[in-house]
């Protein structure tokens, strides 16, 4: 009998003692021992390049969350803009206030109908090429609270974002007849495929889908599914499937429940990325990351820059924000993230206040102002 | 239209697109996902034009390796297509016939085979298509001598 009230007893003794001893330690030290203090004496600075369209209006939204959540980001703002190239700011700038702070945000580019110098490369392809951004990243989940055709989605499409169909070399031999290039490299399809299985095996995922076009070209794609099945053999836990693209746009508008992690080239990757984003609510819902080995760039998913909707307060800045949750994740802002992303999946769950977008009447301030409300609770 | 701008319009609005045209890889990747939209490739015929010849097929190019043999393929897609044969002959009421009973067959008989959602196998499908088709015949009055040719869709040589 005693013996049992000892034990009951005994843990909140000792357990009173060394939070005791752990505190007079702490004071005694120089060592700041609150997590205020030492956000306060140290900002994290984040390069924003706020892109066209609506692009600035949803860095002010990401901006004014983040006020409020209180968190310790100083943003370093660059304008970039194939729209107004005497005002933009170099590429060399650029590039190098991202390797600088080595993390980022950065809105949508668009790429003019006719460039400045006339060159087949777009401002986005120069920023990922200098900087080797070779992953993007695109979460596709579905939020509760929204009218979708299909329920319970729950997948990552990783597509390869520096060569491909994008390498910007094509010609014309003969008049009327126009050469594309299409650049496959052992090397980059080695790195992207293993990105994607270390990328599964961070965040448990079982099943990875390599998507291609190998039996028309058996060259380049077949590269690419070659590096995919070499990498494989080393992840003996995730299992490793290939699809035809067409055949994945298909099943991905029937039974998008079957796919865990999708791994493509740069084309497919985009058609998919756009085809799986509409599925789970549209351009103004999903975010993406863009990685290499030093910087990572955190951007919308579907890269679209919504020039009508520039100024109109009609953008959904739902994308933007899980950006900028991603963003507080990686800098292991946990809590701060966490409660941003509860704020905004309250929102959107309660179904009163949904942009135009998703189906409602809401403006986006409407939307912040009450993603804002639920963060004050 | 961006191609990947189309594909999630195609997915979020499709009543928006009326008549599309593509290079070969985009076409292939959309009507893929248009397929899948209306049903699944069972569903879907295309057609194939050239200067000289026509073929018609299946819209998307699947083989069905896995279900064949199992007698529970879908043969609507098949039975369009050749209907759109028919009618680039210049059979217009063979074709209309011809998708109306497997229609008829689909929505007020409510045989449906597995990749729709139903357990019907292809022989029940088809013997249900031909008597619809054999109901529907004496109303039109056909033998089984070719009609006259009206409006055929027929390109002249070129050399």
């Amino acid at each position: 009998m005693t013996s049992i009230l000892f034990r009951r007893v005994q843990p909140n003794i000792i357990g009173t003692l060394l939070r005791k001893n752990v505190e007079q330690i702490r004071s005694l030290s120089s060592i700041p021992n609150t997590a205020e203090k030492i956000s306060e004496s140290h900002k994290y600075h984040v390069t924003v390049v706020p892109g066209d369209g609506v692009g600035p209006e949803l860095m002010l939204c990401v901006r004014e969350v983040f006020n409020a959540v209180g968190a310790p980001i100083e943003f370093d703002e660059l304008l970039a803009s194939e729209l107004m190239p005497g005002r933009s700011s170099s590429l060399a700038d650029i590039v190098a206030s991202f390797k600088r702070n080595r993390v980022g945000m950065k809105g949508i580019l668009t790429t003019p109908a006719i460039s400045e110098g006339g060159d087949l490369m777009s401002l986005n392809m120069k920023i990922r090429r200098a900087l080797d951004l070779y992953a993007n990243v695109v979460r596709i989940k579905t939020v509760p609270g929204l009218k979708l055709r299909h329920q319970n989605i729950d997948f990552i499409v990783i597509r390869e974002q520096t060569e491909g169909e994008y390498s910007a070399l094509e010609h014309e031999s003969v008049h009327g007849v126009v050469e594309s290039l299409k650049i496959t490299t052992y090397e980059n399809s080695r790195r992207i495929a293993k990105f994607a299985f270390d990328f599964a095996t961070k965040f448990n995922r079982k099943k990875i889908t390599a998507v291609h076009k190998a039996n028309i070209m058996k060259l380049g794609d077949g590269l690419f599914l070659e590096s995919c099945r070499e990498v494989a053999t080393l992840y003996p836990n995730i299992k490793l499937e290939t699809m035809i693209v067409d055949n994945t746009c298909m099943q991905l508008v029937s039974k998008p429940q079957q796919f865990d992690v999708l791994v493509a080239p740069n084309l497919y990757g985009n058609i998919v990325s756009n085809l799986a984003a509409g599925l789970v609510g549209g351009a103004g819902m999903v975010p993406g990351e863009s990685y290499s080995t030093d910087v990572a760039i955190f951007e919308p998913g579907a890269r679209h820059p919504f020039l009508t909707g520039a100024g109109r307060n009609i953008a959904n800045p739902t994308a933007m924000l899980l950006c900028g949750v991603n963003l507080l994740q990686y800098l292991h802002l946990d809590g701060m993230a966490q409660k941003i992303e509860n704020a905004i999946a309250t929102v959107i769950k309660q179904q009163k206040i949904k942009t135009r977008d998703i189906g409602g009447y809401a403006t986006q301030q409407d939307f912040l102002r009450s993603v804002l409300q639920q963060l004050e609770y | 239209m961006i191609v990947d701008n189309t594909c999630m319009q195609l997915v979020n609005r499709p009543t928006q697109f009326d008549v599309m045209v593509m290079p070969n890889l985009y076409g292939n990747i959309v009507a893929n996902v248009c397929a899948g939209l209306v049903g699944g490739s069972g569903f879907v015929a295309g057609s194939n034009y050239g200067d000289r010849y026509a073929i018609f097929e299946q819209g998307t190019r699947n083989t069905g390796i896995g279900i064949a043999g199992k007698n529970i393929a879908n043969p609507s897609g098949m039975l369009f297509a050749a209907a759109n044969m028919l009618k680039f002959l210049g059979l217009d009421e063979h074709c209309s016939v011809i998708k109306k009973a497997v229609l008829t067959t689909i929505q007020e008989r409510k045989l449906k085979t597995p990749d729709i959602g139903g357990s019907a196998t292809t022989t029940e499908f088809v013997q249900s298509v031909l008597n619809e088709i054999a109901q529907m015949t004496p109303t039109i009055g056909f033998d089984y001598q070719m009609q006259k040719r009206k409006n055929a869709f027929l390109y002249k040589n070129i050399d």
